[in-house]
């Protein structure tokens, strides 16, 4: 009996391991290039804070912690919906089809097929940075327990703006394709949005909310008071209404695209 | 040049077809100056850097990087990939002459649509203000610093004889040149150790240096930089010939 297990225990090894060295250079480069861009972004970060010593208050530590969250809700993005990004060119080409032909919500299809392997290395970056700045902040609070929810709600609000966007791509048959800019909007998360001016802090609280990926989450945690609790927990109902206007608006899209006679 | 003409053309009319892809383009750029827009206002009130400074280097950096023919590596690895190589080779005309007018086709077409757009809102966001110096001098390094970035992207390209790889070098090379050509951040910016490895190596004439001529801030002599370009060049360009030419050979030996 035990003779067996360690029999299959053996197999399955060989197996996994030939699955990995069929990994080839290729990819090997890829993952390089990957930590590397990752390392760069944080390099871009580490500059700053060569020459001044806070942002607007925000010093090197807080910085990261925002950083982190901000890694943490786009590499979540990543692992999960990264095919929304594709929708367009299915559309376009008229592989989407395909996807329709099956008795699932073909959502659920894309999600399921945008299984990311370099998704994962940004978590994972993300995770550490999060715990270093942590413990270099000395946050011990209860409300630590909330992290993996306002990461999950960071992720709903990237996926509701490339589900929107891709959208799109149903009235316009995959011509006009916008999905790539969500990842550019990461660009202004990384920052506190205490940065910008009025404007722009409206825009990116009300119309688009990135604000609410990172920026409003860390409040909980690096200015405690009464306000800023409340900017906080907004971030769950918040996050869900736009996922939910986001699917809402794919579902009517995709039955006008349907109702086209494609 | 008859050639010239019409693969140019080529290059040209196709980028025409995704006039949607040049609206990205666009709002991406945008959206990356906007962002660096306030960051570096904030850094700026509490260092010796003036703001304009920071600001036009980096409208510079994206109207570069909007119009350099960065996509001829992933084009040449494609052909390599799928086996086009062959028809390529049989063709008349060198792959490198193909590909590189094809090339200068789309980088026309990238300027007038994308680069023009970007700078006109560069105009606006510095209030015309952009620091702006000497166009001749700019034009002459800038004329080697194009060639050069050609040279090193067919360069990543022509790996892919070796590896067979296209997105995995493609990602490497983008993240290098991002990394040591100051296309993110003026390399004076960067810790003195690294500033030495990175002076030492040929990426700086492709962004940091034709952007400092053009802002007139540049330290060095132009003859000595001219010089040192042209060398970086013609050595890049005969390591490229060099490997191009053993994997042709191999190519043809393995009955391709």
């Amino acid at each position: 009996m035990k003779n067996n297990y360690f029999f299959l225990f053996r197999k399955y090894f060989r197996t996994n391991l030939k699955s990995v060295m069929n990994y080839d250079l290729d990819f090997i480069f890829g993952i390089i290039a990957m930590l590397l861009k990752a390392f760069v972004n944080f390099f871009i970060i580490l500059l700053i804070f060569e020459l001044i010593d806070d942002v607007k208050g925000w010093n090197y530590h807080e910085m990261l912690f925002l950083y982190s969250m901000t890694t943490i809700s786009y590499g979540l993005w990543h692992c999960f919906f990264i095919d929304t990004v594709t929708i367009p060119t299915y559309v376009k080409s008229g592989e989407f089809d395909r996807f329709l032909l099956k008795p699932i919500d073909p959502l659920f299809q894309i999600m399921m097929e945008s299984f990311d392997e370099d998704g994962w290395g940004e978590l994972v970056f993300g995770l550490i940075l999060i715990i270093i700045s942590v413990i270099n902040l000395k946050i011990i609070t209860p409300f630590l327990l909330l992290l993996p929810l306002f990461w999950i709600c960071g992720m709903l609000i990237y996926a509701s703006l490339s589900i929107f966007f891709s959208s799109i791509a149903f009235y316009t048959v995959g011509c006009v394709d916008l999905t790539d800019n969500v990842s550019d909007f990461q660009e202004f998360a990384k920052y506190p949005l205490i940065v910008f001016n009025k404007g722009i802090r409206i825009i990116f609280s009300f119309v688009i909310p990135i604000a609410f990926t990172a920026f409003y989450p860390s409040l909980i945690f690096l200015r405690f008071d009464f306000f800023n609790i409340l900017l906080s927990i907004i971030t769950i109902p918040v996050s869900i209404l736009f996922f939910f206007i986001s699917w809402k608006f794919w579902h009517y899209s995709l039955r006008k695209y349907n109702s086209n006679g494609s | 040049m008859k050639q010239f003409l019409i693969l140019f053309k080529c290059g040209f009319l196709s980028l025409s077809r995704y006039i949607e892809a040049s609206l990205v383009n666009i709002i991406n750029s945008l959206i990356f100056i906007f962002v660096q827009y306030f960051v570096w206002l904030e850094i700026c009130k509490h260092t010796d850097y003036t703001f304009l400074q920071m600001l036009s280097y980096i409208i510079y950096s994206r109207i570069l990087s909007s119009f350099y023919p960065s996509s001829i590596s992933s084009k040449l690895a494609h052909k390599i990939k799928s086996g086009d190589i062959c028809f390529s080779l049989l063709k008349p005309i060198s792959v490198f002459k193909q590909l590189v007018y094809e090339e200068l086709g789309t980088c026309a077409y990238k300027f007038i649509f994308i680069s023009l757009s970007v700078l006109l809102f560069g105009l606006f966001l510095s209030h015309f203000q952009l620091m702006f110096y000497s166009f001749d001098k700019f034009i002459i390094i800038y004329v080697l610093s194009v060639s050069m970035f050609m040279c090193i992207n067919l360069l990543f390209g022509v790996m892919a004889f070796y590896t067979t790889s296209i997105w995995g070098i493609n990602s490497l090379k983008t993240v290098i040149i991002s990394l040591l050509s100051g296309s993110i951040l003026p390399l004076n910016l960067y810790p003195e150790k690294i500033r030495n490895i990175v002076n030492i190596l040929p990426f700086r004439y492709l962004y940091s240096e034709p952007i400092k001529i053009i802002m007139g801030i540049s330290t060095e002599c132009f003859s000595q930089m001219l010089i040192t370009e042209l060398i970086w060049l013609l050595v890049i360009f005969f390591v490229l010939k060099f490997l191009y030419l053993i994997a042709v050979k191999r190519v043809t030996i393995l009955g391709g």
